[in-house]
């Protein structure tokens, strides 16, 4: 798909560049991620379990 | 003595199933009535559905586990909930029908002092004529069968590719107002990854078909990410991956039929065409499960009990609203029936007040509205919720205070991983909190600090994690209790 035709989505998307597609398939780097996404998947869960009470829906509207 | 009955055997129920048995012990009953023999994690069928995983890898036996457990399993499929009994028998019960090698078996029942609904949807493909495997033209991921066959299609299309001859693959929503978006969006990148990795990308057209407004929308109203000192909405997300990977995408869109090799459908702007295709996968939208409501006289309550498309009633509100009137308050928080106190119902089983996104119609009135997704995660945590209020209530008395969990309040992760090898694969991870937008509390209805996408093999590598961590947990293997929902 090449971004030529003005009418098409295609030609106002955001396209990685060279080096960000690097960083994705960069081990070390996605090592260092891993760790990043289960702790961030940790903290959902847990707020997915017990969220604060500030952020809990009122009691249902009557 | 106790007694629970819990209808179904996917994420809701077989949590519920299983924490209940560690929280009340063995001197309490518990009975799971579900109609296949086999547990199966259904976010890795789509790896099965291209051929990068074997159906076995995402199965297991049910009856060895519950044995284990204490556990009574019934393979069968309900069909008749007596919330007050019969006179010939004035206990609350529910009938059902028996399947799989015991389909000879008369009807059984079971009596309950408690009851949790959890059959999940009705994979309704009837609502678009042609849809489906069962005698329809397009191929299904969503039980394991579905994905062995469509596999076994997606093969044979990738073989014609490897004789010369062009594809057209179409992937995604089969009608105006299916869920499961992520899903359809997961196996459309899954495809484009095999194509590339049988060295026949070139041969291939994809075409992304979804009911989403937008890309990126996944049922939820699409999401804003921090990004690049941005705040930017999804669809930026995934059309830039949509195009980097050369899938093409139609959405506001509404399946009306498909035939063979041929699809019509219609878009909220008002097109109507056709697209040829070669191999098409497309989800059903999902519906109740079609459970009767009979009360001690003989009279029908399903409507007290279920909403008008089948999904169990519970403590949400259900007054109909105009979209901007929606708010988090209308969800559920306990999951228990506004009727009877002492029937539930978890994961996809019960009746969303509303969508999330905004519904559109097409000018000639179509419905185009994309319905909530109800992850694993939250089925998860529904099935947790309903389990441990039935334990306070058997172990402390019937006014034992609920648990709650709102669903509006819970989070979302979406982990859309192509590929199997450890390094060649790669995935796009979302996390999403709260489920539903809270505009009072967050300007963009989300908590940025756990709203976030990112691509890369760190997500592909937490989908295996996650692939093996609750095939185990759900084995009720050594501390499989320790593993969150
Ligand atoms: C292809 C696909 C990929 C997905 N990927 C993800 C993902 O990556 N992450 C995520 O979080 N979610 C994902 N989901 C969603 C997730 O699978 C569901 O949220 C989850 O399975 C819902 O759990 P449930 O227990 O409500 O329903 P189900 O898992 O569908 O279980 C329902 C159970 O009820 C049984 N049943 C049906 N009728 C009856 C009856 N009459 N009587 C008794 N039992 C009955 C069924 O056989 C089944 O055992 C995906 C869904 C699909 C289809």
């Amino acid at each position: 798909m090449k971004p030529t035709d003005i009418s098409s989505p295609v030609a106002y998307a955001t396209v990685p560049t060279p080096l960000t597609r690097f960083w994705r398939t960069f081990a070390p780097y996605q090592l260092l991620r891993f760790c990043v996404i289960n702790v961030k998947m940790l903290r959902l869960i847990f707020k997915s379990h017990a969220p604060p009470p500030d952020t809990l829906p009122q009691k249902p509207r009557q | 003595m106790a007694k629970t009955v819990i209808l179904g055997a996917g994420i809701a129920g077989h949590t519920a199933a299983t924490l209940l048995r560690k929280k009340v012990g063995h001197s309490h009953e518990i009975v799971v009535i579900s109609p296949e023999p086999e547990w199966n994690w259904i976010p890795s069928n789509i790896w099965v559905g291209v051929g990068s995983m074997e159906r076995r890898e995402v199965v297991f036996p049910l009856a060895p586990v519950y044995a284990r457990q204490g556990i009574e399993f019934r393979q069968g499929r309900a069909t008749v909930i007596r919330p007050e009994g019969t006179e010939e028998l004035p206990r609350p019960h529910v009938e059902y029908t028996a399947s799989g090698a015991a389909t000879e078996a008369p009807p059984g029942r079971e009596t309950y002092d408690y009851l949790i609904n959890a059959t999940g949807p009705k994979l309704n493909f009837g609502a678009t004529p042609g849809l489906g495997p069962h005698g329809g033209h397009s191929w299904s991921v969503c039980t394991a069968d579905h994905a062995v066959e469509a596999a076994r299609a997606f093969r044979a299309s990738i073989d014609r590719m490897k004789r010369g001859e062009n594809q057209t693959l179409v992937i995604g929503m089969g009608h105006g107002t299916c869920t499961c978006e992520g899903a359809a969006f997961e196996y459309v990148f899954n495809v484009e990854h095999e194509l590339r990795r049988h060295k026949v990308r070139e041969r291939a057209r994809i075409i992304f078909l979804t009911n989403e407004n937008e890309l990126g929308d996944f049922g939820m109203g699409g999401l804003h990410l921090k990004r690049g000192g941005y705040v930017t909405p999804s669809r930026l997300f995934a059309e830039s991956l949509f195009v980097e990977r050369g899938v093409e995408w139609i959405n506001r869109a509404h399946v009306q039929q498909v035939s063979a090799g041929r699809l019509a459908y219609e878009t909220v702007e008002g097109l109507e065409r056709e697209i040829a295709f070669d191999f098409a996968m497309l989800l059903p939208p999902f519906r109740g499960v079609g459970l009767a409501a009979v009360n001690r006289a003989g009279t029908d309550i399903a409507a007290q009990l279920f909403a008008p498309n089948g999904f169990m009633r519970v403590d949400a509100d259900y007054t109909e609203r105009p979209f901007e009137e929606w708010s988090p308050r209308d969800w559920p928080a306990t999951y228990q029936n506004p009727t009877y106190a002492n029937v539930f119902a978890a994961g996809i089983a019960f009746a969303p007040p509303h969508a999330v996104s905004r519904p559109l119609r097409s000018p000639k009135g179509t419905l185009v509205a994309p319905a909530v997704p109800r992850t694993g995660m939250t089925a998860g945590i529904m099935g947790r919720t309903v389990a441990f209020s039935i334990a306070d209530r058997i172990r402390h008395g019937g006014e034992s205070p609920l648990h709650r969990a709102p669903f509006a309040t819970m989070g979302a992760a979406c982990v859309a991983s192509a590929g199997k090898g450890l390094l060649s694969g790669t995935a796009a991870t979302i996390t999403l909190y709260p489920l539903v937008p809270d505009y009072e509390h967050y300007e963009f209805g989300r908590d940025l600090a756990y709203t976030t996408g990112e691509i890369g093999l760190a997500g592909h590598w937490l989908k295996h994690l996650l692939h093996h961590m609750f095939i185990y947990k759900a084995k009720c293997l050594p501390f499989w209790s320790l593993i969150p929902e």
